[in-house]
């Protein structure tokens, strides 16, 4: 665990000593659901998660997943640039012998850490206008979905070019929270379960909306941040790896 | 002299965003699918202020703008913090600010319009009828140059890629979800998001074929607005190294 | 691809390095992009205790090689054997550009397996021996090109190699930590160590036991070094 361990101080030490990015983890969430807490107006809706159709306002319907989405998608462009910007150290790093799963466990690690700040900043900002039903859920589900795109986002940034991975991290998310599994979209394509979205995603707006927890929605989500975990950590191994 | 000297640098930055090909396979591919999800996300949408058998052409059209502008606002922002240094050298060498940043708007121009090409292909190809290709190209085209000069201020304040994307990225989401109407937001704020009134003069080049009677007037200003924004901001990062 | 840290290994003692018929060619994905051959079957076998050095023209794949014979980068034709440990100084400096000095240390001794008692003394003598201790607090981005150089030299030497790799390794050196370097790599070599520089400046002949040029994308050994 010492090498593990190293590479985790190493990397926190490398992204935290940016002071820019730190305070962007915090204030980008906080600024989009701030200002689209005082946009959104409160008209009536009806809002649909799998376990009920619920009766309330736009900004109690749409803010919870607005709040994720802010997460996610720091978590997401995080976690492209977070394995990218170090791609030729890490190599040679691989090259002195560090295991390639020593230095995937630190970057996950950093990783969720950074996605746990955003998804914390989020919600901190969302209760000022709405407070989910179940919070920690909320947070729970937030931080998995967050964590499973910043992986998403690793794999992304070193199977694509930089530019295309920030493209493709801007709108799978956006696509997936915002359209295909928004709680105001009343029947979305059966194919878009494969986006994680339909997951924690929606075990997050779950939470936000009804006071029974979504475990199976939950289960699930986590089912695809280990799949992506596994995936991300061939990827980044092939790319950092000859 | 300068246009000689606009021509080169022009032709070297294009050169530089062109020659990935990557770059070259995003402006082809991610277009069309942004187009078709859209659309097909849309369709499930049964509150919105039109009738729903157009949901999931609104859905594609919305799509196609957001798709061009974005492409554009990365290929801005990317070009500028990678080239801030060697546009600073240049500037250091001789090359005139103003012109260097002339040839980043025609660039910028280049990489909007072909975007808007593969976007407006997309959106015929998903089966949405467009009743005037060339308004609605033009439309598209003044997005893209919205958004890629916005890429450049983001770009000139922000010069490293990671935080610069993370900036551009939230600012392009809180732009596209209100003003592409899935959210019915009833408040002057929404005037002034970039993609407001390009989304409307888009729905209705597609739809009537025209821009008569639409806020023509206000988009143009928005385009010289951010000209102005881009240039001061490009000038400032290239002349005196001033950023975040 | 094969984790560079010692090896136990067969065959003769002596050699520390053989690499037979590299091969190598550039291809562009763009297809009105030229293919780039730049090796094109060169052979090196280095000995335990020699200085070698490996010249050649701009772009006439110096760097290519050593990443090939480092394992860095996969050859398209021809075989290399490290019976020994290596150590490779790249010619890009590739640091976290974040840490300090001894954080540096700290991150790439672990991943030799170095203990900590070791990491520290191994940081304690190369800052001192090239001379930028006082910067050991320092932040990587916040060191000059020549300072940084040191320490990616100092990293890829940390763990006692058998055979250094080093890609232009004193480009920005004052001349005194230039001497300090030769004095080092005299030192290694003493110990067993072999040592190839690619360098454009081998100007100085006899420190070198053999000087090899790169043409053609092939490596023959030059007449005029020093014995």
């Amino acid at each position: 665990m010492t090498r593990t361990g190293t590479a985790l101080a190493a990397t926190v030490k490398q992204f935290a000593r940016t002071p820019v990015l730190v305070a962007l983890l915090v204030v980008l969430p906080a600024y989009f659901v701030g200002l689209l807490g005082v946009v959104v107006p409160d008209s009536p809706v009806v809002a649909s998660v799998p376990s009920a159709t619920v009766e309330t306002t736009l900004g109690a319907a749409v803010l919870p997943m607005l709040a994720t989405l802010a997460a996610v998608m720091v978590a997401g462009i995080a976690g492209l640039f977070l394995t990218v910007n170090t791609l030729d150290a890490d190599g040679w790093l691989a090259l002195a012998g560090l295991p390639s799963r020593s230095l995937f466990a630190a970057r996950a690690a950093a990783l969720s850490a950074a996605a746990a700040v955003a998804s914390l900043a989020s919600t901190a900002v969302l209760v000022v206008h709405v407070a989910p039903d179940q919070v920690v859920l909320f947070v729970a589900s937030t931080l998995v979905l967050g964590v499973t795109y910043g992986l998403v986002g690793a794999v992304v940034g070193v199977v694509l070019d930089t530019l295309v991975g920030v493209y493709v991290m801007l709108f799978a998310p956006a696509v997936d929270l915002f359209l295909f599994h928004s709680p105001l979209a009343a029947d979305p394509p059966s194919w878009s379960a494969v986006f994680p979205g339909r997951w924690a995603g929606v075990a997050a707006i779950d939470a936000a909306l009804t006071a029974d927890p979504n475990w199976g929605a939950f289960a699930v989500g986590l089912a695809y941040l280990g799949g992506a975990a596994v995936v991300a950590a061939v990827a980044v191994r092939r790319a950092v790896t000859v | 002299m300068r246009a000689r000297s606009a021509a080169v640098g022009a032709s070297a930055h294009a050169k530089s965003v062109l020659r990935k090909p990557a770059t070259l396979a995003m402006l082809a591919v991610l277009p069309p699918f942004v187009v078709v999800l859209y659309g097909a996300a849309m369709a499930s949408f049964p509150d919105v202020a039109f009738l729903s058998a157009s949901a999931e052409s609104y859905g594609r059209m919305g799509g196609a703008l957001f798709a061009t502008a974005f492409l554009s606002g990365l290929v801005g922002l990317f070009g500028t913090v990678s080239a801030e240094r060697a546009d600073r050298y240049l500037s250091f060498a001789g090359f005139p600010a103003v012109v260097l940043f002339a040839t980043r708007v025609v660039v910028s121009v280049g990489v909007a319009g072909l975007a808007a090409v593969v976007s407006l292909v997309a959106l015929v190809g998903a089966g949405t009828g467009v009743a005037s290709l060339p308004l609605a190209y033009a439309v598209l085209v003044l997005a893209g140059v919205l958004y890629s000069l916005l890429g450049v201020v983001v770009g000139a304040l922000v010069p490293r890629e990671l935080e610069g994307s993370l900036v551009l990225v939230f600012l392009a989401d809180f732009d596209s979800f209100l003003s592409g109407g899935v959210l019915d937001v009833n408040t002057d704020f929404v005037e002034f998001l970039p993609l407001h009134y390009p989304h409307a003069l888009f729905t209705s080049a597609v739809r009537r074929g025209t821009l008569a009677g639409e806020p023509l007037v206000p988009a143009v200003a928005y385009l010289a607005v951010f000209v102005v924004a881009a240039g001061v901001a490009y000038a400032a990062a290239t002349g005196r190294g001033w950023s975040l | 691809m094969p984790n560079i840290s010692k090896q136990s290994g067969t065959g003769d003692a002596d050699v520390v390095l053989d690499a037979d018929g590299l091969a190598k060619t550039y291809s562009s994905r763009l297809p009105w992009e030229p293919d780039v051959p730049v090796l094109r079957g060169a052979s090196l076998e280095l000995r335990a205790g020699e200085i070698v050095g490996i010249v050649g023209e701009n772009g006439s794949g110096k760097s290519t090689l050593m990443q090939c014979l480092v394992g860095v980068l996969d050859p398209d034709a021809g075989t290399v054997s490290r019976p020994g440990g290596v150590g490779w100084c790249p010619q890009d400096d590739r640091l976290y550009d974040r840490l300090t000095v001894d954080e540096t240390f700290r991150l790439f001794g672990e991943a030799h397996g170095m203990t900590g008692a070791e990491i520290a003394a191994a940081a304690d003598r190369l800052t001192d021996r090239l001379d930028f201790q006082r910067f050991r607090d320092r932040r990587v981005d916040r060191l000059s090109g020549g300072n940084r150089r040191k320490l990616t030299l100092s990293v890829s030497l940390m763990h006692d190699p058998d055979v250094l790799l080093l890609d232009e390794p004193y480009t920005g050196f004052d001349w005194e930590t230039y001497l300090a370097f030769w004095d080092l790599a005299e030192d290694l070599s003493e110990q067993g160590t072999a040592v190839a520089v690619i360098s454009h400046l081998v100007s100085e002949q006899d420190r070198f036991d053999s000087i090899y040029e790169l043409a053609d994308g092939e490596l023959t050994e030059a007449d005029d070094a020093g014995a």
